[in-house]
């Protein structure tokens, strides 16, 4: 047995370090009530918006792509018509005199929808543009109602202000990254590049492997994405079914949705083989000729005989077989 | 300020847990600062490290203070007296293991120490815990009771194991036990290195597969100190003195009174 390495040792530990560091991010964001609260005009708010220039054009960063599901927007909008706002919005001033927000937008649709006027709200003043992402991006990577693929857009938009490039760009200095990390490659990824990555994803408590396997998922045709962000389709699942020959796709969607990871793996090699399979029945009878010797050589030699279960379904396919030729 | 809780932590015998706190409360009082040990450990070496007698009675022992009727008496007994005026000793010792059962059945349980120092305060600077060698009921008393946390542990591939284990320890149960603040773990003090030995040479190197050094940096734990094994500390312990009392001019005195003013400084700058 080798010896154990300080990795191993430590392997445990830094898990629950990590665990320790979330909590008490999560904690100082539960606290901000000790920033004051004022009430800001509904109509005066707007969602997160983040613009910047890359190379002297103006372009304004994709919006993480957020879904609310519409029941659970009826029943934050029921709540707060009897109870009132728990908990206030955070938002930002912007340069035109309104105000973005950073977090609570679910709540602020519930007061639109509801013609309240005004919304409890806490100003953050002095915050950049990828302080304002990183800030939103924290706080939805801490709620579980965030799905993986608007967790990884965020990500990429935040690694994106920070390198200073377009959403290809952090996509290829990830990959470069990773398949460095992994010895696949021997390029150098240069070292301010590593440390702002490593950073950022250390302050999110995310790996780099677990990201770039993520990255896919952002080329997900616009059927397999929706199904993705309703909760119908966990993205592994998607990401297989995408892989999978497109004819398949429909079916795989309706009876593969809700598998396991490998259930919907046999399920699509098993379509794939009956595909196959009606395809050599019509070019080559020869090879099922072929095939059929070859089953029948195992006659002797199978146990399926003592098999009260299998012995009666070889009898009727033999009586098929007999009736057939 | 509050008061330093310090908690000397670890997960192996004879890692020189009682040796250090003997001697940092030492070097905090010869820093102008009130301290008192506190001994959390049923098998504990304390009293005989302090130059104290063994307690007779629970009462005079870390029992009765986590007893439900605990009226605010702390058993103080004096430390070092005729040469430093501020150190204090609440001893631990085998009674504490009957007192085991009351833990057990408290409800406050864990959180027995935390509350008799919250509704009864000990007027030190610094409290040190020392606490037993390996993770136990009284280490969750420890934890629950202390603001910081030290941890110590030998240049050996068991006790380092056996530390990031009780390092992942800790980090779980602040959670389960609801800690707030969180206890902030100060750093890992290295005993008795040996540079003789060629296993204590390769965890205290440079090699990233197994250097302890470089797998604490990479946590972010600070590594306080690395302190060579010395038969002198030894003969001071066994004498019940610090090893500033008994070898004023060694070396590691100088590393002793770093670490207590590094104690000071993580504790007063909060």
């Amino acid at each position: 047995m080798p010896k154990r390495t300080m990795a191993l040792m430590t392997q445990g530990a830094v898990a629950a370090q990590k665990d320790a560091e979330i909590e008490s991010l999560r904690e100082a964001l539960g606290n901000r009530s000790e920033h004051g609260i004022t009430k800001i005009p509904v109509d005066q708010i707007v969602p997160l918006q983040i613009s910047r220039t890359i190379e002297g054009m103006l372009e304004l960063i994709r919006q993480p792509r957020k879904y609310f599901d519409p029941e659970e927007l009826d029943l934050l909008v029921e709540s707060i018509h009897s109870k009132g706002l728990n908990e206030p919005v955070a938002v930002r001033p912007l340069e035109d005199g309104k105000y973005g927000l950073l977090d609570g937008e679910r709540r602020w649709r519930a007061h639109q929808i509801l013609g309240i006027p005004q919304i409890d709200a806490i100003v953050f003043n002095s915050l950049t543009d990828d302080g304002a992402l990183e800030w939103a991006l924290a706080t939805d990577t801490l709620k579980a109602s965030v799905s993986p693929l608007e967790q990884t857009l965020s990500v990429i938009n935040l690694l994106s202000l920070r390198l200073d490039t377009d959403e290809s760009g952090v996509r290829k200095i990830l990959n470069a990254l990773n398949n460095h990390e992994k010895g696949k490659t021997k390029i150098d990824v240069p070292e301010e590049h590593n440390t702002i990555i490593y950073g950022v994803l250390g302050s999110l408590g995310l790996k780099l492997g677990g990201l770039v396997a993520r990255l896919p998922l952002l080329d997900l045709p616009e059927y397999l994405n929706q199904r993705v962000t309703e909760g119908e389709l966990s993205p592994t699942n998607a990401l297989l079914i995408s892989r999978a020959p497109e004819e398949l796709h429909d079916f795989l969607i309706s009876e593969g949705g809700k598998l396991s990871k490998q259930k919907l793996r046999e399920l699509i090699e098993q379509r794939k083989n009956d595909a196959a399979f009606q395809a050599d029945t019509q070019i080559e009878p020869v090879v099922l000729k072929k095939r059929l010797k070859s089953a029948l050589r195992k006659v002797d030699k199978t146990d399926a005989w003592d098999d009260p279960k299998k012995s009666k379904r070889l009898k009727q396919l033999l009586q098929q077989i007999e009736r057939l030729l | 300020m509050g008061q330093g809780r310090i908690a000397i932590m670890s997960n192996a015998g004879g890692t020189g847990k009682t040796t250090l706190a003997a001697n940092i409360a030492y070097q905090l009082a010869r820093l102008g600062k009130s301290v008192c040990l506190i001994g959390c450990d049923p098998n504990g070496s304390l009293a005989l490290f302090v130059g104290l007698e063994d307690p007779v009675d629970k009462a005079e022992t870390l029992s009765k203070v986590l007893s439900p009727d605990f009226d605010g008496d702390w058993p103080l007994l004096p430390v070092w007296r005729d040469k430093v005026n501020s150190v204090d000793a609440v001893l631990g010792g085998l009674h504490l293991f009957e007192a085991t059962k009351q833990l057990d059945q408290d409800p406050r349980g864990a959180y027995l120490l935390s509350d008799s120092l919250e509704d009864h305060p000990l007027p030190h600077d610094y409290l040190l815990f020392d606490c037993p060698g390996t993770v136990e009921r009284y280490h969750e008393v420890a934890l629950c009771g202390c603001s910081h946390i030290l941890v110590t542990l030998r240049p050996e591939y068991k006790d380092v194991d056996a530390g990031f284990k009780l390092i992942n320890w800790i980090y779980d149960w602040q959670k389960r036990l609801r800690l707030k603040p969180a206890r902030k773990i100060l750093g890992v003090v290295i005993n008795g290195f040996d540079r003789n030995t060629a296993m204590h040479r390769e965890i205290m190197g440079n090699d990233p597969d197994f250097s302890l050094p470089i797998a604490l940096e990479s946590m972010d734990l600070a590594l306080l100190k690395s302190l060579p094994f010395s038969r002198q500390l030894r003969n001071s312990s066994a004498n019940g003195v610090p090893l500033g009392l008994w070898r004023p001019g060694d070396d590691i005195n100088i590393q002793f009174k770093e670490i207590a003013q590094r104690i000071v400084e993580e504790v007063e700058d909060a």
